[in-house]
């Protein structure tokens, strides 16, 4: 079976997202999209095509490869918005063991949680038949069969058969056409509906379900039943919930209260507000019984986060390397004397170990390992941060980062790269902090990955420099004149 | 921004059309400042928000002191016929609290102080 994504096709009301996608709108915490991909890896269906159209290099860069859900995903582009199926009419064979099929903003509803193996094959679709959901125009929004004859007629604008029961599936698709049902369907999902789509290993215990890295200061209210997402902040005294759904890059300013709204990916929400049954998007205010849109001028009461964009991680690339280049032949002098004396003496030496680069790549990168009776000598060469040259050797020569993520191990950190979104393998970073002879190739935390991933600049880049030269010359300072390490 | 004054049943009726935001505060307050002491006599104000269809934190500033240049005096400001837009403005920012909000401006004019 194969899954054909149309996500290029026009929504109406596409324009309340601020210029993102539809199919990224979180639902629940999370993008449409995403619901779209579990149920294709539910399906088995392991080659996923996305048609793109507005946003296609947002839906791209969130999808990649699409080996976080286990899939293969290819990229298409939608030429006529007028006849999506079209692009099933390219290769008709290619559909011919089964087809999932979306076409508009569908969201796969599940009946109930799958518990067990039963329910995974009930969700199964059988050789015979189809299930479709149509537009309230007539087309096409969801379909999915592994009858050949049934897709090709899809592909061909004859399917004129009636559906199979979705509820024989153990599924309900809900069509989004307005932002009332898109409202609607969050707080649904914020009643409790949402443990239906929770992995295995997380919980919706007490009404609460809350993605990583978010940070909750103690006097912040949580009032259940409420969804937050990823990489978020809350900041003092402010009250979340009841019926809060908060996406993924969300900041919480002190003092504001959100009940039975939505707050959509990358948004700031300003100090001392109150919203209550609203949409916010960015800087834009919606109601969602009648659609009506508040840009709010004022970035101090509503504002949309913006992702660090392309040009960012080109600044942080010049920079990062000039300054590598400027570490490097400040290093080389000292290093080759330290390293000789080290290696002379015995008092340590350089592993290889394992590690992703940018790309993908195993590359096998040097860690400085100490030998335990030398604390003085080694204590020097970590302080002047020598033993970090070889990554900023590599810095200069293009195939690390200056400032960035700790490498990841390629099987120990596999399931935090699939996470992450973006990653800057690098020879700085908030590991090197507080390295000690011996901790450098510690495990990495996953909070520092993530925060790094959303908060990257080039002044955070050298913030975390400046932390690491100077935080490892004054612990070595301390050190030798007998204060504590 | 455009605003037009004028004296029903003894209480100021201000009617405010196009946006109130920063481009237009220093008009706004001018205008009622200088009408509220030509009018000294005229303690309650009644502002006709059916044709301002947007209002941000600077309008929202300039109504507060307003409000409390007229306290002071012992009047009161009230706000009749605030459009959705602007309303969702004084919900979020939680000045529907400070203020006496009417759907008419009869309704304004008619309710007790």
């Amino acid at each position: 079976m194969k899954a054909v994504f149309q996500t290029g096709v026009p929504v109406d009301w596409g324009n309340a997202l601020n210029g993102r996608p539809w199919c990224l709108a979180p639902v629940g915490g999370k993008p449409l999209l995403e619901y779209w991909l579990e149920w294709a890896a539910a399906l088995d269906a392991k080659d996923v095509c996305l048609v793109l159209g507005d946003g296609a290099d947002e839906i791209e860069a969130y999808g990649g490869d699409g080996s976080r859900w286990g899939l293969r995903i290819s990229y298409g582009f939608l030429k006529k918005i007028s006849d999506p199926e079209a692009y099933l009419r390219r290769s008709p064979r290619r559909w011919e063991d089964g087809l999932l099929y979306i076409a508009g903003p569908v969201f796969p509803r599940r009946l109930q949680a799958p518990q067990t193996d039963g329910d995974a094959a009930r969700s199964t679709p059988g050789a015979e038949g189809a299930w479709h959901l149509r537009h309230p125009a007539g087309g096409i929004a969801c379909f999915l069969s592994r009858d050949a004859a049934a897709v090709s007629a899809l592909a061909n604008g004859k399917w004129n058969a009636t559906s199979n029961e979705w509820t024989a599936l153990g599924l309900d698709p809900v069509r989004l056409d307005d932002l009332s049902a898109y409202y609607k369907l969050n707080m649904r999902l914020v009643g409790g509906e949402i443990a239906r789509y929770v992995r295995p290993g997380f919980g919706g215990g007490e009404g609460a379900c809350i993605g990583s890295n978010v940070v909750i200061p103690p006097s912040v209210d949580l009032r259940p039943p409420l969804i937050i997402g990823d990489n978020c902040r809350l900041h003092p005294m402010s009250i979340v919930g009841p019926n809060a759904v908060i996406g993924s890059g969300v900041i919480l300013d002190r003092q504001t209260a959100l009940s039975g709204a939505v707050v959509m990916d990358d948004t700031y929400v300003g100090r001392n507000l109150e919203i209550r049954d609203r949409i916010v998007s960015g800087a834009r205010l919606i109601d969602p019984a009648d659609g009506t849109m508040v840009d709010i001028a004022d970035p101090w009461l509503l504002a949309p986060l913006e992702a660090p964009l392309r040009t960012t991680d080109m600044a942080r690339a010049v920079v990062g390397w000039v300054g590598a280049v400027v570490l490097a032949l400040c290093q080389a002098l000292p290093f080759c004397l330290f390293y000789l004396a080290l290696r002379a003496l015995d008092k340590g030496r350089f592993r290889f170990s394992p590690r992703l680069s940018a790309g993908s790549r195993v590359r096998r990168l040097p860690y400085w390992f100490p030998t335990a009776e030398s604390p003085r000598l080694n204590r020097v060469f970590t302080g002047l941060s020598l033993d970090l040259f070889p990554l900023i050797a590599l810095a200069a020569l293009g195939r690390l980062w200056l400032c960035g993520h700790a490498p990841l191990h390629p099987d120990r950190d596999a399931d935090l790269r699939k996470r992450l979104r973006r990653y800057y393998p690098a020879a700085f970073g908030y590991h090197t902090f507080h390295a000690t002879v011996d901790d450098i190739a510690m495990p990495v935390t996953t909070a520092d990955a993530f925060y790094y991933e959303r908060y990257r600049s080039v002044l955070e880049d050298l913030r975390i420099v400046c932390r690491t030269l100077f935080g490892r010359l004054l612990a070595c300072m301390t050190a030798s004149s007998g204060g504590a390490p | 921004m455009n605003m037009r004054m004028e004296i029903r049943e003894g209480k100021g009726v201000a009617a405010i059309g196009g946006p109130l935001n920063a481009a237009g505060v220093d008009t706004f307050r001018g205008q009622m400042q200088k009408w509220m002491a030509e009018n000294d006599a005229v303690r309650q104000i009644v502002l006709d928000a059916g044709e301002m269809d947007y209002i941000d934190s600077a309008g929202l500033g300039v109504l507060i002191a307003l409000l409390k240049r007229a306290t002071e005096r012992g009047g009161d400001i009230r706000i009749a016929r605030l459009s959705n837009k602007a309303r969702m403005v004084f919900e979020i920012t939680r000045a529907y609290k400070i203020f006496e909000i009417f759907d008419t401006v009869e309704e304004a004019l008619g309710a007790e102080a």
